[in-house]
């Protein structure tokens, strides 16, 4: 199994760096906003004080996303090389069985998503400094409920293996995903309302965003916390639904 | 020590696609012995390879690689085999420092001084990515490859297709320098069969997935002849005699399985030996018995 994991971390080497390098460019840029609000020539403008004390605690979100959804998306184009080098093929002539040889495809995606979870901390560790502020746990746990997220894209692995193109396999899961995603803008739209409707009532001295924040506000950290103690368990199921539906896959034999 | 008589031993193999069959496929190829799989182009080589390596699954029949079956005990077997494939089935990102890290992580007994020194002996590279190879240094890094883990068995599919004599020739020096060890057995399928009458001891003939003939090189093409005679004197001729026949406006040229048999039937007849190329041809068209 080692040879195979080297194999797809030597393949995607480009990709991983090109993402590190956007990602550590946009981190330095951020950092460098941050710091001149009070070290460079933003320090005497009060406004744009503002726009930044808004700004920061949705920064490290950026740089997390970045992190997360970047280096695992590093490994995604390996998939599809594989049949057009005949690479999978070849593996079928090799003394490794089906387990294991998605146990390299999971492996390799772990490491990418522990890596992207480390480098958005790293993130929330610069900026943090870089603002002043800190390094705050709060971001840290939001970064792991972000990477709980990320991992559920796992089980597009074994519908790469089945249709071989990118093409379908988004439209595969565009097909399916059309009507949850639909719901679930529908359920946030209603919740906007909801908050908007609420802020009129309760709190009719505040300017209307405001207003709003503060009755969200709750229900986001309720939310935040109920995905923070599910994190674990979505991030064991997607591996364990990843893993044996990739396992099926590979024994279906599609030559 | 697993011990086997025959390196291959198929029995009655059966897979089905639409609109083609593999129709009860049974051959063995002998231990210490090359065997060459020739069919023209979709007569069922690479779906008979396939099902060998459990790439494909079989409908129905036995197979045994090595002593071992080829799908309860498909990964003791496949230890000992190699494979290798018309093209390189190595990402062209890869070079071979980063190849030799890969397989030598699969495969037990993977040599990196045996995978090296093939390397330098095929003056390849070890540096260059794949994709700038050349298609004759793409089959030599594959056969670099295959013969650096200790295999007991070599199966080819389609390997020298595409290359130039050179590189064919060089190739099939490497197998013949590979079967001096009696251990090692090599299947080898191709529709070029001057490559074949060079180096194979037995020959399989498949056709529209029905094995036409399987035995001894030396004892097929001694067994069979192209009878030349006039059109009078083929109307002579037994059908039972006959393989298929080729009529030309000056006469016929007749393809027998007994050579010897029909030389003592049609006295006078001339009988010229047959390469593996003209058996080849015959059996195909043995269906219209008459062609041209």
């Amino acid at each position: 199994m080692k040879g195979l994991v080297y194999r797809e971390f030597y393949l995607m080497r480009k990709n991983f760096a090109l993402t590190l390098a956007v990602f550590l460019g946009f981190l330095f840029m951020i950092s460098l906003v941050f710091i001149s609000t009070y070290a460079g020539n933003l320090a005497k403008d009060e406004e744009n004080n503002q726009m930044i004390a808004s700004f920061y605690p949705q920064a490290y979100l950026y740089t997390g996303a970045m992190a997360l959804l970047g280096f695992s998306a590093a490994q995604n184009g390996v998939v599809y090389d594989d049949y057009k080098s005949r690479w999978r093929l070849y593996t079928y002539t090799l003394p490794v069985d089906e387990k294991k040889m998605a146990s390299s495809m999971l492996v390799s995606r772990i490491i990418l998503l522990v890596v992207g979870f480390l480098f958005a901390v790293v993130g929330e560790v610069v900026l943090g400094f870089a603002a002043k502020k800190g390094v705050s746990l709060e971001h840290i746990k939001n970064l792991a409920v972000m990477a709980a997220i990320v991992s559920v894209t796992f089980i597009t692995l074994p519908s790469a293996l089945r249709h071989k193109e990118v093409s379908k396999t988004i439209t595969t899961y565009i097909a399916y995903g059309i009507i949850p995603f639909a719901a679930l803008v529908f359920g946030i739209v209603k919740f906007i309302i909801y908050c908007i409707k609420e802020a009129e009532v309760r709190y009719p001295y505040l300017k209307g965003e405001e207003a709003i924040r503060k009755v969200s506000e709750p229900y986001q950290e309720k939310l935040v916390e109920i995905a923070a103690i599910a994190a674990p368990f979505i991030i064991v199921g997607s591996l364990v639904l990843c893993y044996f539906r990739t396992v099926k896959e590979l024994e279906r034999r599609r030559y | 020590m697993n011990e086997y008589e025959n390196a291959i031993e198929i029995k009655d193999l059966t897979k089905k696609y639409d609109g083609f069959t593999l129709d009860k496929v049974s051959f063995n190829v002998p231990k210490g012995s090359i065997m060459g799989f020739i069919g023209q182009n979709g007569a069922g080589k690479t779906t008979t390879i396939n099902a060998l390596l459990n790439i494909v699954k079989k409908d129905g029949g036995e197979i045994k690689l090595l002593g071992y079956d080829s799908v309860n005990d498909e990964y003791e077997a496949k230890k000992q085999i190699a494979a290798v494939f018309d093209e390189l089935p190595f990402d062209d990102r890869l070079n071979a420092i980063a190849l030799d890290k890969i397989l030598r992580e699969i495969f037990e007994e993977w040599s990196t001084d045996t995978f090296f020194g093939y390397l330098d002996r095929f003056a390849l590279p070890k540096k260059k990515k794949f994709g700038k190879f050349s298609k004759g240094m793409k089959m030599k890094l594959q056969i670099a490859s295959a013969l650096s883990h200790n295999a007991k068995l070599l199966i080819m599919d389609e390997a020298t297709t595409g290359l130039d004599p050179v590189v064919r020739n060089e190739i099939l020096d490497i197998f013949l320098e590979y079967l001096q060890n009696e251990e090692h057995s090599i299947l080898m399928s191709s529709h070029i069969t001057s490559d074949l009458d060079k180096i194979a001891d037995s020959v399989t003939f498949i056709d529209k997935g029905k094995v036409l003939i399987s035995g001894y090189k030396d004892d097929i093409l001694d067994s069979h002849g192209i009878l030349k005679c006039t059109k009078d004197d083929y109307k002579d001729i037994a059908p039972e005699d006959i393989v298929s026949a080729r009529l030309s406006d000056f006469g016929a040229e007749v393809m027998v399985s007994d050579k010897a048999a029909c030389s003592r039937k049609y006295s006078g007849a001339v009988i010229d030996n047959a390469s593996l190329e003209d058996i080849m041809l015959y059996y195909v068209n043995r269906s219209k018995k008459e062609w041209r």
